[in-house]
């Protein structure tokens, strides 16, 4: 896609994660809360060389993306209140061949927060979006 | 009196709670399991199951998701 609307290239690597040193935005898009907090405490917390730091979740039809400075004390904390072991999340129902289309809609949600920071406009720090009830909330 | 539950990956039910009622008995009345893995707001704010209810209040009930991960079965 990138390809056919712009000249923008874009190298895929598959590697774990252990700590690299991370610069420019970090998207999180992971599949647990424990893949989450690694990335988080080993490549991102209070790195200078990270300005933007995007954490994309979604279970079933229920999007929520967080987006904050990841060197700002206050944003941290705020951040950090947000995360929860893995055991504590919702069960969701098992219907996800049926609602694919929920990965799209988060990664409209996460591209809109890349363009606001690329074009300096005010960022939305924690978004949910819920496609079962066509849902938007801010802040919550 | 009546409230609005936002049941966020669920759906969205009007629900008709009698006067003084609390957040976890109109949740009970509705048929709705707030059970672990659910954060309670009303009209945004976070709220407890002993937190009373007004009249027109929206009670959103949010899951706490963790994925990522698709279930394909």
């Amino acid at each position: 896609m990138l390809a056919g609307f712009g000249t923008a290239r874009v190298t895929a690597r598959q590697e774990a994660v252990s700590g690299q040193s991370l610069s420019g935005v970090v998207i999180s898009a992971v599949d647990s809360m424990a893949s989450r907090q690694a990335i988080w405490n080993g490549c991102v917390r209070f790195r200078a060389a990270v300005p933007l730091y995007i954490d994309a979740r979604m279970g079933a039809e229920v999007c929520r993306v967080y987006t904050f400075n990841p060197t700002d004390p206050d944003e941290v904390r705020g951040y950090e209140a947000t995360l929860f072991d893995d055991g504590e999340a919702a069960e969701e129902a098992c219907t996800a061949q049926a609602i694919i289309y929920n990965t799209f809609a988060v990664a409209a949600l996460v591209a809109n927060q890349v363009k606001r920071y690329a074009r300096g406009e005010p960022l939305e720090p924690n978004v949910l979006f819920d496609l079962a009830t066509l849902t938007l909330l801010k802040g919550v | 009196m009546k409230v609005r539950i936002l049941q966020l990956g669920r759906k969205v039910i009007d629900y008709e709670a009698t006067g003084g009622a609390t957040l976890g008995a109109a949740l009970e009345g509705a048929g709705v399991a707030a059970a672990q893995g659910m954060d309670l707001r009303i009209n945004s704010q976070p709220a407890t199951l002993d937190t009373p209810l007004n009249e027109g209040d929206v009670v959103t009930v949010i899951p706490r998701i963790k994925g990522g991960a698709l279930a394909l079965s």
